[in-house]
């Protein structure tokens, strides 16, 4: 980075889901030290560092999570004032974010005296769509998708899930709340390419956006994001409806939404993959091209280019996840049981060695417990029976005893 | 609603606190400035917005009231030696422990237990409530949904099985089951007035959005110290709409209620009152607390709370 202002600036990503930010937070997270060490700050001393500030600024409540937020944005925000070089928040649910809480975001950074300069990254809604969906119901929601989709569609945001599908999409109406108080200039939209593009093109954009160029780091993740197809989603939109009311939030993250979700049914990558029907294709491409001329009236500066935002066509016929074919969802409720049961195998494991080591300390105990006669009498009756002669000594001795 | 949610929980809050005097007012309007910068907390539904930016903001002025921590006493709190033992329904017990001078640390030798006994629906409700206050994040909907998936009914309702496990530990003689409330002659020198307190489901339901909120910007004691010295003496706790079991769940209620039934009738302890008092009453009428329905009156309590608050300490 040349020509730095004498405190680097702040580039606060706020989103959107679903658009690699995974993959960026990730890498900063573990080049951290490194990237430290080059001048450019990324606060977080767990990789899910930035995500629970992001909680504590929204005071928002995610499943027992937020109870480790509390003070998380205000130490992240002194970290950022500290810092003499560039910075770089990254957490797409700060889409969500309400005017308030960007004025609390922004003033506690140092704004207007310190620069903050505001990116996004936006995909095309044909994709963010099926791929919001999805990410209901990892988070525990039964909703169909036809429900989901009428909701969404729904000019009145019925329910839950309609309004936070907005405030976390809604490309014009997230950086009209980010952006008020920021020159143009300083707001950069990245967008994801269309399906087809080169692979390594989105992590391109980051590096231009970010400006990353300077910086030595390495960009090899053991997280991999993937996503599941039709049948496997189904599957778990069932299993949600049987199971979140029987199994607690923390054991439904390790199991389903770890175990099953993310390492067995998004392996299965031959499936149908989730997209919109004909006719939310053209809503959404119709949505798509009044918010290109939004964005392009505002000058916004961006990397990638502003029409990958409209939809490309449907790749294939389209799948219902609320029809799918009964036999694919059985093939992978197989996989996703055998999965279950090699984890509850190994967590059976655990439990007899814990049980083994229980067993061991309760009389380890007891022995200390003991008075020293007893103890002593313990410890020979040990050492003699693990021996023939010894063997040999204590039956007589009980023959003695009758 | 055309308002906003910050206007529109203003305008609630202004029409509530017409005709205060001066100091009252000053604060009232202080109160209004900061409904005009807060945020809506939370994520939920477009009608929920205003409830959420109003139980954000009593999180916040609750927060701004905190005692801080009590000093740490000269010496720890000793169990008593001898006493009775007030078991059951947890606000129902906690409630006639204080109304009887009783203490909260359960006697190391009690010579009697006394189990509070309430219609099986309230008692659920009961212990519903008692969780929300203390600091777990379940609703009415989801605590009901789990038990009857799980078919059970939460120990701290099911007095047969209190009873039995006292029965084992004290003898059947040493027991009592207590069905209504009122007073209760025989057990203690003098009689123990047995409380039911009610359940109003707006109240609770407030408590547990607030408490969310407060979970997120403070530790988990000050969190309990806030919620109990600070929100609690304010909010309303007289009778009001109790919560009410949804239909689909009343076989897995009815079910429970016909085995308490009989087995406080065998259980060969003191039962005070009749074991068909352990039947669901029914009288409750919010089925879903937190719902867009109830969005009215979980604001008006939300308002009247954030007007107490002011009146007790602008």
């Amino acid at each position: 980075m040349n020509d730095a202002p004498a405190q680097g600036p702040i580039y606060l990503h706020v989103g959107t889901p679903k658009t690699g930010t995974s993959y960026l937070q990730d890498v900063l997270f573990g080049n951290r030290e490194v990237l430290a060490k080059q001048g450019l700050l990324y606060p977080a001393d767990r990789f899910d560092g930035q995500f629970l500030a992001a909680l504590d600024l929204m005071r928002l409540p995610w499943g027992g999570l937020e109870k480790e937020a509390v003070g998380a944005w205000d130490a992240l925000a002194r970290k950022v004032r500290e810092w003499d070089g560039p910075v770089i928040i990254s957490h797409e649910i700060l889409a969500t974010a309400k005017p308030a809480d960007v004025k609390r975001a922004l003033k506690s950074l140092g704004h207007p005296e310190r620069e903050v300069r505001i990116l996004a990254s936006v995909r095309d809604l044909a994709r963010q769509i099926p791929a919001e969906w999805q990410e209901n119901v990892k988070h525990r929601r039964s909703l169909r998708y036809g429900r989901f989709l009428e909701q969404i569609q729904d000019p009145e945001r019925p329910g839950k899930v309609a309004p936070w599908f907005w405030d976390a999409q809604d490309v014009p109406a997230i950086l009209g709340r980010w952006a008020a108080e920021v020159p143009a200039d300083r707001v950069t939209l990245i967008t994801v390419p269309p399906p087809g593009a080169p692979r390594d093109l989105l992590w391109e954009r980051f590096v231009e956006a970010f400006g990353l160029g300077d910086f030595k780091f390495d960009l090899h993740t053991e997280r991999a994001n993937p996503s599941m197809g039709v049948p496997e989603t189904a599957l778990l939109r069932r299993l949600n409806r049987a199971a979140t009311k029987v199994v607690p939030p923390k054991h439904y993250r390790v199991l389903v939404r770890e175990l099953l979700a993310h390492r067995t049914l998004a392996l299965r990558t031959e499936s149908p993959r989730l997209g919109v029907p004909p006719e939310v294709w053209s809503w959404a491409d119709t949505l798509a091209h009044g918010w290109l001329a939004t964005l392009e009236e505002r000058g916004y500066r961006v990397v990638g280019d502003l029409t990958d935002l409209t939809p490309a066509p449907a790749a294939g016929e389209y799948a219902d996840p609320d029809h799918p074919r009964e036999r694919q969802v059985a093939n992978a409720a197989v996989e996703a049981l055998t999965a279950l049961l090699v984890e509850a195998s190994r967590l059976r494991e655990v439990e007899e060695e814990l049980r083994a080591e229980l067993a061991e300390a309760r009389s380890a105990l007891h022995k200390a417990e003991l008075p020293f006669k007893e103890r002593t009498k313990v410890r020979a009756y040990t050492y003699a029976s693990q021996r023939p002669w010894g063997r040999k000594a204590l039956a007589a001795y009980k023959r003695r005893q009758g | 609603m055309s308002d906003t949610p910050q206007q529109y929980v203003a305008r609630l809050v202004a029409d509530a606190a017409t005709g205060l005097d001066r100091p009252r007012q000053e604060a009232v309007d202080a109160l209004l400035e900061r409904i005009a910068e807060a945020s809506v907390p939370g994520r939920g539904t477009m009608q929920s917005a205003p409830l959420r930016l109003a139980a954000g903001l009593l999180a916040d002025e609750a927060r701004r009231r905190d005692p801080g921590p009590a000093p740490a006493p000269r010496r720890p709190q000793k169990a008593p030696r001898k006493g009775i033992v007030i078991h059951g329904a947890p606000l129902a017990a906690a409630a006639t422990r204080a109304a009887n001078g009783l203490p909260d640390l359960r006697p190391s030798r009690p010579h009697a237990v006394v189990i509070l006994a309430r219609p099986l629906d309230e008692a659920i409700a009961d212990v519903w409530a008692s969780r929300v206050w203390g600091l777990e994040d379940r609703t009415w909907g989801g605590l009901t949904a789990t038990l009857e998936a799980l078919d059970r009914i939460p120990y701290e309702a099911d007095v047969a099985e209190i009873a039995a496990k006292w029965v084992r530990k004290l003898g059947p003689e040493q027991v009592h089951v207590v069905t209504r409330p009122g007073p209760l002659v025989g057990v203690t020198r003098e009689p123990l007035q047995v409380v039911h307190p009610p359940v109003a489901a707006p109240s609770v339901e407030l408590a547990r959005v607030v408490s969310q909120t407060l979970g997120i910007l403070v530790d988990h004691d000050t969190h309990e110290r806030i919620l109990h010295r600070v929100l609690r003496p304010v909010l309303p706790t007289g009778p009001g709409p109790g919560p009410a079991v949804r239909g689909k769940l009343q076989p897995w209620l009815r079910r429970h209620a016909d085995r308490l039934t009989a087995d406080a009738a065998a259980g060969g302890y003191a039962l005070h009152g009749d074991p068909t008092d352990l039947a669901p009453r029914g009288q409750g009428t919010v089925r879903w607390p937190g719902s867009d329905h109830q969005q009215p009156a979980l604001l008006e309590v939300a308002v009247r709370t954030l007007l107490a608050l002011c009146e007790e300490s602008p």
